[in-house]
């Protein structure tokens, strides 16, 4: 879900990702390219994503990612699942949904 | 980036490639794309030796640890029972072998020894009367 919801905006290569998990977490979530590549392949498989290589400079290349309408979709609703579970999680803490507490 | 840490990235990927154990094809892409990312972060950063590299990507086994633990276990059992097929092909093909070898040995030292037993072969034929000889 992270992946996509960073691809949603813009299109990513590997190492672009594991920088965004890292810069956006405050260095609290990082995800190595070993942990990284397997889930990019397994959304590329399902048609979630797919990918393009630019050259860059004179030798070197990247391969970025794409979000396409399938992955958004699939987004959108595992994004509807994971709020509502945690809202859920919030009624059982017996929080509130701002996570102030009681 | 200077050739010897072209060389070393070389080692450190061949390092994570002698620990990953899944199927070739994914193994292969897996090892393209993370070299591409470990180059492109050596050329950006200015990096000139591997430690900084091993410091930022992690070491061969942790690498490693996280592309097995990410990767779908259906995929690693395949590539599993792929190899546990090849090594039974090559247990049978090498005891064959062996059997082959230790009779022709078992012959041989016979031959030596001055005797060998050898089958007669009897031919039936059928006369113009038609009689069995």
């Amino acid at each position: 879900m992270l992946i996509l919801h960073l691809l949603h905006k813009e299109d990513l290569y590997g190492y672009q990702i594991t920088q965004a998990f890292a810069e956006k977490s405050d260095g609290v979530y990082t995800i190595l390219e070993g942990s990284l590549y397997p889930i990019l392949y397994r959304l590329s498989d399902a048609g979630y994503i797919s990918e393009y290589t630019k050259l860059v400079g004179k030798r070197r290349t990247r391969k970025y990612y794409h979000i396409e309408e399938a992955g958004k979709k699939y987004y959108a609703s595992i994004l509807a699942e994971y709020d509502e579970i945690i809202d859920s999680i919030s009624k059982i803490l017996d929080r509130k949904a701002d996570n102030s507490g009681e | 980036m200077n050739k010897s840490l072209q060389i070393e990235i070389k080692k450190y990927i061949k390092e994570v490639k002698s620990l990953v154990f899944c199927n070739n094809k994914l193994l292969k892409e897996f090892l393209k794309d993370f070299e591409s990312d470990v180059a492109n972060y050596a050329e950006e950063n200015n990096i000139t030796d591997i430690n900084s590299i091993i410091q930022h990507f992690g070491t061969p086994e942790s690498v490693a640890k996280g592309f097995l633990e990410s990767t779908d276990l259906k995929i690693i059992r395949k590539r599993i029972r792929i190899k546990n097929v090849i090594l039974a092909g090559i247990l049978i093909a090498v005891t064959v072998w062996a059997v082959g070898v230790t009779f022709a040995v078992i012959e041989g030292v016979k031959s030596i020894n001055g005797y060998s037993v050898e089958q007669p072969i009897i031919e039936n034929t059928i006369d113009e009367q038609g009689d069995l000889n």
